[in-house]
């Protein structure tokens, strides 16, 4: 696997890395300059002390001094540039890259995943991978480079001092990279005890107000202070693990340095070596070990880049839900045949269900758990069906790619989504190029101008995380009002009344039945007065169709439906 | 460092906004948003990568390369030093020895300040973390009374209660003032951000009072030990969050005490029953992921087991059945008539928030709150009477019901 697979970098990203490599490498050879200007003084200091040669002057050497500053300055200054300086630029790439593919995947996906997983993959997988492949890779073959033109350099003067001196270096890195199999796991345990914590932390937070009220404090905090106690733990023997195999490492690439004063001082007593020559090594082999030192810090980095870069990567290999880029329905019922749909855990919840929403109202009712939610699902391919299908227009929406299929959909959820921004902003979710004038219009049948108007910025209002600042009907509104903007000629209302009082479910009926009017419409929904003026009602039982008809005919047969009515009809008499 | 607070601010935001792209994903396909159009998102990631470009390229590439150049290149500091010593020295030998010496050992300072400039980083983080931190601890806390009373009887009485959430400019309550006498069962209704959840939420102290005082059994609730209070008024809330834990669990959160039994008979009570018999593991299941998700109304009928379990004199009931299907209405409706049932031969203390107004009827008070002021308060009979607020409310809803059953009638 090249480098740029392993961390999902873009071309661009890839030469940079080349780049930053290479600059590293050469500011690191460049030191040598300034080792060669050092060696020349000691000789000529020698040449003074042993043979009374005249001392150097200051003018001999300045210039050599200046082009060296010069040249080291540029070469650091560039390789910093490639090192740091365009990094954000490609992790900001990447963080849009992964958002707008993780869009793109089918809702199944993320049914597998949660929430604080994917965040942290958009977020903290790229810093990581960024430290890895921005400074830890450049540093790490540029010290690689560096190494390998000084050993021949060294071995080309005198092979016995050379083996003296590098032999340090396999064993240094070996140890280290051979650490890596013990490390990661180390790792990884410690990045999934800091999730365990987090989500924790998170459901302390959601819960807080249940905690509470049943006296749980102290229970709850316990818990979650153990697992902060293992998060702890876990992550300080990882850090000891680290720190032996980095510090061991860096400590037996020094020993080199040892032995190159030992041999050299053995080979200058046996006369096969000068002193200068073993200064010479002294000089280089001092200040090859420098540039391992950044990736050595940087090792534990390096290592969980990999896990990392992986997680990354799962986003792209995810297969997409496929489908042709258009589609020529031919009106817009919407038919669900012999349809059967179950989770990855084999739970059946739909089974051979079949009936045909056509233009108009279709309710779907039944108990909680018996499918209907699933079906609107299924009817614009959030979610895609087991086995028959579905067809909108005479279409099977199997063959159409998700993006151009949803355009024709507009979603009421039963779970309302906001975003922390203003209400017009919210609505104008449902049509990126709407006017303001037609925002209002969809705010204003949505029933929104009365809660707006006590706001303080009226439409500009922020409304917090998830619309957290406005009550559950407030919000249920805004998300109508969406729908409603999008005009499309299908519309999915699941629960869309629930969270409503009777006053305004009222208004906002008899708006949505104008604005409804022509659209094929598929309402989920538990208010009788909702369903009876339905055109037609399917029944869903067990993720089976029990009954399908018009309310008169489904009353008439007296089955489930009609017990059903029942029951709600008489729950509305009971007093407390 | 001001610049740092910038840089944390912004990934503080890039994180925020990130998260509510993930969550809204199902939004974002439907309305066929893109990463370019959430723009939320999408500027937070521009906004971060500039300020991290720039302060890299602008503040720091400079400086660095040149702290960098200086550190590895000592050479050019070596060099010059030592022509110029070297003539005034009268051991040369030693001299030289010397020069040998520092021309060798000056490569380690790279490698200490290596260490020394990760380290600077690592503090100025952590210094920024401890400035967000402080700030969290620092926030006011609801206090404990020093020096708590015990409530007398089971009324709970609001008097001239004013709140403001914090940021809004209107009081979600002003100067509100009613009576819950003990034993009684009254009902908060309104039209929706009128302020019922406001007033249900200040009882537990979920917040307190700007003004006025909410008091349970006579004492102030802010006079009152939180655990005693929490004992006393049981509560069942809109938009309920099951703890990740079993069924048995989750109820027994409200009596750690109670035995599997009468766990058993609260959720019979609370007419779960047929939640428990579609799940394999029955009460041992595990709510949430790993184990079993259970749909509003069957989390809804749990928290009416946790609360029947509880056996409070005072229940705080709020928005409770706006979820329901007609089979868990019926359900959840019965439930909370056997939670509102006599206690120790005593009548309940019942504080009601609902929509139906059917299920209002029969209260022995209510109360019309409309943006944070109380309408009117009396009885069914009396409000509707009084042709207001209450009356026009009523009639809407009488026509709704009517219609259901006419319609259902005249196709019957």
């Amino acid at each position: 696997m090249s480098i740029q697979e392993k961390y999902a970098l873009t071309d661009e990203g890839m030469r940079n890395v080349k780049l930053g490599t290479f600059w590293t490498a050469a500011s690191n050879l460049t030191m040598f300059g300034g080792v060669g200007i050092i060696y020349t003084l000691g000789s000529d200091f020698v040449a003074h002390l042993t043979e009374g040669a005249p001392l150097p002057g200051l003018g001999s050497y300045a210039p050599a001094i200046v082009i060296f500053a010069v040249v080291l300055f540029v070469t650091e200054y560039l390789a910093y540039y490639y090192q740091y300086g365009v990094i954000y630029k490609e992790s900001g790439r990447q963080r849009i890259g992964l958002a707008e593919r993780l869009r793109k995947l089918p809702l199944s996906f993320f049914g597998q995943r949660d929430l604080a997983d994917l965040t942290e993959t958009l977020m903290t997988d790229v810093k990581t991978t960024e430290h890895a492949y921005s400074h830890v890779l450049p540093e790490l073959y540029g010290a690689y480079i560096t190494l390998a033109v000084a050993a021949v350099g060294l071995f080309a003067f005198d092979w016995r001092l050379a083996l003296a001196s590098l032999w340090s270096c396999p064993v240094g890195l070996a140890i280290l990279f051979g650490a890596r199999s013990a490390l990661q796991p180390m790792m990884e345990a410690t990045r999934m005890r800091g999730l365990a914590t987090s989500e924790d932390i998170q459901e302390a937070l959601e819960c807080a107000r249940e905690v509470r009220a049943t006296n749980q404090e102290e229970r709850y905090l316990e818990h979650i202070f153990n697992h902060i106690d293992e998060a702890e733990h876990q992550a300080t023997r990882s850090e000891i693990a680290c720190g032996i195999a980095v510090n061991g490492a860096q400590i037996v690439l020094r020993l080199g340095l040892a032995t190159t004063l030992l041999a050299g001082a053995g080979f200058i007593m046996d006369g096969s070596c000068t002193f200068m020559m073993l200064f010479a090594f002294l000089l280089v082999v001092s200040r090859i070990y420098a540039p391992f030192d950044q990736c050595l810090m940087l090792i534990a980095e390096l290592f969980s880049a990999k896990t990392a870069a992986a997680r990354m990567k799962s986003f792209y290999e995810e297969p997409l839900a496929e489908g042709g880029d258009s589609y020529a329905p031919i009106g817009h019922d919407v038919s669900f045949e012999h349809v059967g749909f179950s989770y990855h855990d084999g739970e059946q919840v739909l089974d051979d269900v079949t009936f045909t929403a056509r233009e108009g109202v279709t309710a779907l009712v039944g108990p909680s758990g018996s499918g209907k939610s699933t079906c609107a699902r299924l009817a614009c391919r959030l979610w895609d069906a087991t086995s028959g299908r579905v067809t909108v227009g005479g279409v099977d929406v199997s063959s159409v790619d998700p993006e151009v299929l949803l355009a024709d959909f507009a979603v009421v959820f039963q779970d309302v989504l906001l975003f922390d921004d203003t209400v017009m902003g919210n609505i104008r979710l449902g049509r990126r190029d709407a006017t303001d004038e037609e925002v209002l219009a969809a705010a204003r049948a949505a029933n929104c101008d009365e809660f707006v108007g006590r706001l303080p910025q009226g439409y500009d209002t922020l409304i917090g995380e998830n619309g957290s600042r406005l009550s559950g009907g407030e919000r249920q509104r805004i998300s109508i009002a969406r729908a409603l903007l999008k005009g499309a000629p299908i519309v999915l209302l699941d629960e869309a009344t629930a969270s409503l009082d009777v006053e305004n479910e009222t208004e906002v009926q008899e708006a949505l039945s104008n604005l409804l009017a022509g659209k094929t419409v598929i309402v989920i929904a538990h208010r009788m007065r909702t369903v009876m003026s339905a055109d037609k009602i399917v029944v869903l039982e067990d993720g089976r169709v029990a009954e399908q008809g018009a309310p008169a005919e489904l009353m008439a047969a007296g089955g489930l439906f009609a017990r059903m009515v029942t029951l709600q009809t008489e729950s509305a008499a009971w007093a407390l | 460092m001001d610049f740092m607070t910038r840089y944390m601010e912004s990934l503080v935001k890039m994180n925020k906004t990130g998260t509510e792209y993930v969550r809204g994903i199902p939004v974002v396909k439907v309305f066929q948003q893109t990463v370019y159009s959430f723009r939320a998102f999408h500027d937070a990631i521009e906004e971060f990568t500039r300020l991290a470009q720039d302060y890299a390229v602008k503040w720091c590439q400079t400086p660095q390369s040149l702290s960098l150049t200086v550190i590895n290149g000592l050479a050019m500091f070596l060099a010059p030093a030592a022509i110029l010593i070297a003539p005034g020295e009268g051991n040369f030998a030693g001299f030289l020895v010397n020069f040998a010496f520092y021309t060798i050992f000056s490569a380690v300072i790279p490698t200490a300040m290596t260490r020394v400039m990760f380290i600077s980083d690592a503090v100025q983080s952590a210094a920024d973390a401890v400035t967000r931190v402080s700030e969290v601890l620092a926030a006011p806390v609801i206090e404990a009374p020093s020096s708590p009373k015990t409530p007398q009887g089971n009324a709970i009485r609001f008097e001239d209660v004013s709140f403001t959430y914090e940021g809004a400019e209107q009081p979600a309550l002003d100067h509100v003032s009613f009576e819950v006498p003990a034993g009684s069962t009254v009902a908060l209704v309104g039209p929706s951000g009128g302020g019922k959840t406001t007033a249900a939420s200040l009882v537990p102290r979920f917040w307190d009072t700007g003004s006025g005082r909410v008091e349970v059994g006579g004492v102030d609730v802010r006079n009152i030990n939180p655990h005693v209070l929490m004992d006393r008024v049981a509560f069942v809330f809109q938009a309920n969050r099951p703890f990740k834990e079993t069924i048995l669990e989750n109820v027994r959160a409200a009596r750690p005490d109670a035995s599997r039994d009468e766990v058993l008979e609260a959720l019979s009570a609370a007419q779960c029953d047929d939640i428990l018999e579609k799940l394999p593991q029955g009460v041992d299941t595990l709510v949430g992921a790993g184990g079993t998700y259970l749909s509003g109304g069957e989390v809804q009928r749990l928290m009416v087991a946790r609360a029947i379990l509880k056996d409070a004199p005072v229940v705080v009931l709020d928005e409770a059945t706006a979820f329901a299907d007609p089979e868990n209405e019926a359900k959840i409706q019965a439930a909370f008539k056997r939670l509102a049932r006599e206690r120790d031969g005593e009548p309940r203390t019942v504080l009601m928030i609902a929509h139906r107004l059917s299920t209002v009827r029969g209260a022995d008070k209510i109360i019309v709150l409309e943006q944070g002021h109380v309408a009117e308060q009396g009885t069914h009979d009396e409000l509707v009477q009084a042709g207001g607020l209450y009356a026009r409310m009523w009639a809407d809803y009488e026509k709704s019901v009517s219609w259901r059953i006419s319609s259902a009638q005249e196709v019957a």
